[in-house]
């Protein structure tokens, strides 16, 4: 087999047999992890001190731990309380978990983005605070988010290959298992490398898509 | 060309794009001249000054300062920059540096100075546009606009330039801070200094401008002493822009 | 024994050893953002002023780092170079993937700092006839810099944490460490509590000095709009 085959039968294996766990892990981590954000981010604007106060906390945590470390704790530690995971689940949800910390400091600062010009006006025409949250301020700031949240679609995306560390057998984990096979890690290594800078550039791609439709829309900086 | 002529501007011409800014300039200084150019907003003044020290590279036509044309490539242009010393509309102190280090930069980088001898040539350059020893170590953002444009001025005539241009010097100042700026550029002016100053301030053309050239549209419209300018332009086009100019001082 | 109890267990047991391998973690992340910095303000430089060749290699060295996981270029290094002969310990691979990881960020950080210069310093600057050169140095960096503060520390307390990559390659830093000593004692849950509190102190630690660094060295009036 000449190098151009290794790498193609390579880039064939890891597409069929790996990268539907990376798509799978990383999608509902981020979907998790927006959920999450969401969540936080309610509490946060308008929760009691108490209540945000908490969520500060666990922001800090999630900000501050290792995602190997979170999966660890999840898939070796929780047992011994009780709770058993399979290894997919306990990725989705450590990788989620993380991104929700991230996720709602995305949308906070597109709510201040939004809130510093628009508050105001909302509330000069009679509209509660509540409802000017509701109905002026998160619109606009969802939209305002899209560019940070597709971009942390590709940092959790990356952060998948970790799940390596619990055997799911997501892309990376296949190239090393290609590579243990025929002893050469260059060519699988590549096709995977090659895999996560394709799906990368593209979102990238979308990213600047969607910078140029906000900036049409007037929310260009 | 004479000997007392330090710049010498000839059919200059400068195109952003497709607009024509500069339609061919001809403009000629002496040593010691104070000029002042006014004109309406976007017809080229602030180009045409760029075009001088170099900022802005003109597309056509020539430049000769101090005997040297500068308008060819093979010109050394920081040697000329370092000639030619430029305050502009919006000050542009270095953010990061207080008062004196303002000053100081240039001294040290280009002229290569001891730190000792630029700080006291910075030292004399503040003094000289009142701006005194309580203000030295301040930075720029904790300076009125109008002390700012002084330190900018100092910072220009440290470098003992041989011409001064002066773009809107006092645009973006409060009213009330206008007249320090214009006091400095006056005695600038009376020193013999040779200046070009772009700016609206028709008070201080009578006063310190040697001569006036209306400048409209890319070209200079019309020249001659300020009185004869200002007081009583010969072409209806000076004549209609210096009209609402007056009619906006007489309502201040 | 208790849940606290067996916390006292594992640090009086394997103190000597936790304590080691947060000494290695704190120092493949020191040195590995030392090198960040070493290369990533170079490579910013370049990929802004340089010639438009240099300009395009950077711009996709920069891509291949973002557009990939730390972990396939420490793969990548540790075990794909040794076939044209460079072969690297672990410990020395480790810094040297999260160097060139966090170059292409930092490059990225110091570039938007630097856009972030107001145009008009370059004028001024080149008005009182600083070369390009002598205008980056004295104008363009000492400003940028203090711009990219925050984003610099993002990245630090980043480097931190995905400096347990190194656990891949058996070095024995925290993660490694207690996912050993978790396997020897089954204290998992506990062990792993241990060494999470000293990531997330330790990057509580680093953003508070570096609020404190980022008041020390401000200065009146140099804000930017957004941070980055």
């Amino acid at each position: 087999m000449n190098s151009i085959e290794q790498l193609l039968t390579a880039l064939i294996i890891i597409v069929r047999y790996g990268l539907s766990n990376s798509i799978l892990v990383s999608t509902l981590a981020f979907f998790l992890g927006l959920i999450l954000g969401l969540i936080f981010v309610f509490i946060e604007v308008l929760g009691g001190r108490l209540a945000s106060w908490t969520v500060n906390l666990l922001v800090v945590i999630l900000r501050g731990i290792p995602p190997v470390l979170l999966l660890f704790i999840i898939f070796y530690g929780l047992p011994s309380i009780g709770i058993s995971l399979n290894n997919v689940v306990s990725a989705i949800i450590g990788l989620g978990l993380i991104s929700g910390a991230y996720q709602s400091q995305i949308l906070r600062s597109s709510i201040q983005a939004v809130a510093a010009r628009q508050m105001e006006a909302a509330l000069s025409i009679g509209l509660s605070k509540w409802s000017a949250y509701t109905s002026v301020i998160f619109p606009q700031a969802l939209r305002l988010s899209l560019p940070g949240l597709v971009n942390e679609y590709t940092i959790i995306l990356k952060d998948s290959s970790l799940a390596y560390a619990i055997g799911v057998v997501e892309a990376f984990t296949q190239a090393v298992h290609i590579a243990q096979a025929r002893f050469e890690y260059f060519t699988p290594l590549l096709a995977v490398a090659l895999l996560y800078l394709a799906i990368c550039f593209s979102l990238s791609q979308v990213v600047n898509y969607i910078y140029l439709k906000l900036r049409v829309l007037g929310y260009g900086q | 060309m004479g000997s007392d002529k330090l710049l010498f501007i000839e059919d200059l011409h400068k195109y952003y794009g497709k607009h024509h800014v500069l339609k061919g300039v001809n403009l000629a200084v002496n040593e010691g001249e104070s000029v002042v150019i006014i004109g309406p907003s976007g017809s080229g003044k602030s180009t045409l000054l760029r075009c001088i020290n170099l900022l802005v590279k003109p597309d056509k036509g020539r430049i000769v300062f101090d005997n040297e044309e500068i308008t060819t490539g093979k010109i050394d242009v920081r040697r000329v920059r370092e000639k030619i010393g430029f305050v502009f509309q919006h000050f542009n102190l270095f953010l990061h540096l207080t008062a004196i280090e303002n000053v100081m930069l240039g001294l040290i980088k280009v002229k290569n100075y001891p730190r000792e001898k630029a700080r006291r040539i910075a030292e004399e350059a503040l003094l000289s546009v009142g701006i005194t020893e309580e203000l030295w170590n301040k930075y720029p953002a904790q300076l009125s606009g109008g002390q700012q444009q002084r330190v900018a001025i100092a910072r220009a005539i440290a470098m003992e330039p041989k011409l001064l241009l002066f773009d809107e010097p006092t645009s973006a100042l409060d009213p009330e801070l206008i007249g320090e700026v214009l006091k400095v550029m006056e005695k600038l002016a009376n020193e013999g200094r040779t200046m070009i100053v772009v700016t609206h301030e028709i008070g201080f053309a009578l006063k310190a401008a040697d001569r006036v050239v209306f400048f409209d549209d890319g070209k200079i419209i019309e020249e001659g002493s300020p009185e004869q300018v200002i007081l009583n332009p010969k072409t209806e086009r000076a004549r209609r822009f210096l009209f609402s100019i007056r009619e906006l001082y007489r309502l201040e | 024994m208790g849940f606290a109890e067996e916390i006292v267990y594992l640090v009086s047991t394997y103190g000597v050893s936790l304590f080691n391998a947060m000494l290695l973690t704190l120092e493949i992340t020191s040195i590995g953002f030392t090198l960040g910095v070493l290369l990533g303000l170079p490579i910013s430089l370049g990929r802004v002023y340089g010639p438009l060749p240099l300009k395009a290699l950077l711009a996709a060295y920069i891509e291949l780092i973002r557009g990939t996981p730390m972990i396939v270029q420490l793969f990548f290094i540790y075990y794909a170079l040794p076939l044209v002969g460079i072969k690297l310990d672990a410990f020395t691979a480790s810094i040297i993937a999260i160097g060139l990881n966090s170059a292409a960020y930092q490059a990225e950080y110091f570039r938007m700092a630097f856009g972030a210069v107001p145009r008009e310093q370059w004028e001024a600057a080149l008005s009182i006839g600083l070369s390009k050169w002598s205008t980056i140095t004295n104008v363009i960096i000492p400003q940028g810099v203090r711009i990219a503060i925050p984003a610099l520390t993002n990245e630090l307390i980043y480097l931190l944490k995905y400096s347990s990559i190194a656990y891949f390659v058996t070095v024995p830093e925290t993660v490694y460490v207690s996912k050993v000593i978790g396997a020897k004692t089954l204290l998992h849950i506990q062990i792993y509590t241990i060494t999470a509190v000293f990531y997330i102190l330790v990057a509580v630690v680093l953003t508070k000095s570096a609020k404190k660094l980022e008041e020390r060295v401000s200065i009146p009036g140099l804000v930017v709009k957004g941070r980055i």
